[in-house]
């Protein structure tokens, strides 16, 4: 039963799988959205962690580059 | 390379005597068992992780402690493997320190191990790399796990069979030429997200470099000085290992050579018999064979590093990690 509906009803059951798949995705952030902190915090976490390779990543004249950018912000909204 | 054998060592230590004390708080009379999970971790030369580091940096990241913690997880899975591997070797000695079962029995050196496992699997995940690069590892790591496993088996399953170079070398890839050089190297790069090519000039420089390490190990398992090796030179062949130095010398003594070696391996093996069999492997000219085949090994290592296109620094390094693995001092 099960081989027949692989072999026979495959790509249905794929795009089937994929779209209740993507709603129950879409449901589960909306809840996700509305939990408390714990998780943010782990978004956070992961942002930082990347966030921290990517700065090593670029080399040390990255810092100073970002500097240069948040200076450059700062006085943009100083003028403004 | 001396630098990130220190920070290895300080992440193991940072981690392992957290994990005892929440060891501790369970019950104070567990003292015994942490203590012997920090005599497993002491002394190692750290290959593991810095192949794991390396394969890392030349995929294209940075330095930074969270990977040199992932990589030191590395160690804790040497760590469970030898405890398990010394009850399975009846072996007394380990690193010049009494193994965990000569000193706490079989029962406790099991879980012991099956703890420094589970701690492998914890420094790894808590290591504090991104959860996605984690992630993109864990395939490699459960392969890992697999052929260590794998290839523990089969050299209990062949131990005093019949001896073969092609069957004995298959088993020296998975039980140690695996999780030392190939998987830690290809662990490291999956972190980093390496490009194909990449993952390729690696495998390439990894598979010979794993054989010679475990060439190596064969030989001086027999021929090794116990007092800088920390093993006892008897394991191996009280143990009637399935190695490549037995399958070469079999294939090459005289008849009456292979029957007395035959006659010696049979019994329980006393420092004189240990000398007589040596005596024979060097008359057969296979400690010599198999110190060609680690040279040999080691060049195609060479090569492959010469052909790839790694970052200098990560190739450099790479390429002293050649020397540490099979160096004969």
């Amino acid at each position: 039963m099960v081989i027949a509906m692989a072999s026979g009803d495959g790509s249905r059951d794929e795009i089937l799988y994929l779209a209740a798949g993507l709603a129950d995705l879409v449901t589960e952030g909306l809840r996700g959205a509305t939990r408390r902190l714990p998780g943010l915090s782990e978004v956070r976490q992961e942002l930082r962690a990347r966030g921290e390779l990517a700065v090593r990543r670029s080399g040390p004249g990255s810092e100073a580059h970002l500097e240069v950018l948040a200076r450059h912000v700062v006085r943009r909204s100083q003028d403004g | 390379m001396a630098d990130l054998r220190v920070r290895v060592d300080r992440a193991l230590t940072e981690f392992v005597e957290t994990e005892i004390g929440e060891l501790l708080a369970l019950d104070e009379e567990l003292a015994p068992v942490a203590e012997q999970t920090r005599v497993s971790i002491a002394g190692g030369k750290r290959v593991r992780p810095a192949f794991c580091y390396w394969g890392w940096r030349a995929s294209g990241q940075p330095d930074t402690d969270a990977m040199v913690r992932a990589a030191a997880a590395l160690e804790l899975v040497h760590a469970a493997a030898i405890v398990h591997d010394d009850i399975i070797d009846r072996s007394r000695l380990r690193r010049g320190r009494t193994t965990a079962h000569e000193s706490l029995g079989d029962g406790l050196a099991i879980v012991i191990g099956d703890l420094l496992m589970a701690w492998a699997g914890q420094l790894f995940h808590a290591s504090g790399l991104p959860r996605t690069f984690l992630a993109r590892a864990l395939p490699v790591w459960a392969t890992m796990g697999r052929e260590l496993v794998a290839g523990e088996c089969l050299e209990i399953l062949r131990t005093g069979g019949a001896h073969d170079l092609a069957r004995s070398l298959a088993i020296v890839r998975l039980k140690t030429g695996s999780y030392t050089v190939e998987r830690p190297l290809q662990i490291g790069a999956v972190l980093g997200g390496a490009d194909p090519v990449t993952l390729r000039a690696l495998a390439a420089y990894a598979r010979p470099l794993g054989e010679a390490f475990q060439l190596r190990d064969d030989l001086w398992g027999v021929f090794g000085d116990p007092g800088r090796t920390g093993k006892s030179a008897l394991d191996d062949l009280t143990g009637r290992k399935p190695t490549a130095l037995l399958a070469l010398t079999l294939s090459r003594a005289a008849a009456s050579d292979c029957r007395r070696l035959g006659d010696l391996l049979d019994g329980p093996v006393t420092p004189a018999d240990a000398a007589e069999i040596r005596d024979i492997m060097r008359r057969s000219g296979a400690p010599a064979e198999v110190r060609r085949m680690i040279d040999d090994r080691a060049a195609t290592a060479r090569a492959a590093l010469h052909e790839s296109r790694l970052a200098p620094e990560a190739a450099a390094a790479l390429t002293r990690l050649i020397s540490e693995a099979t160096a004969d001092d």
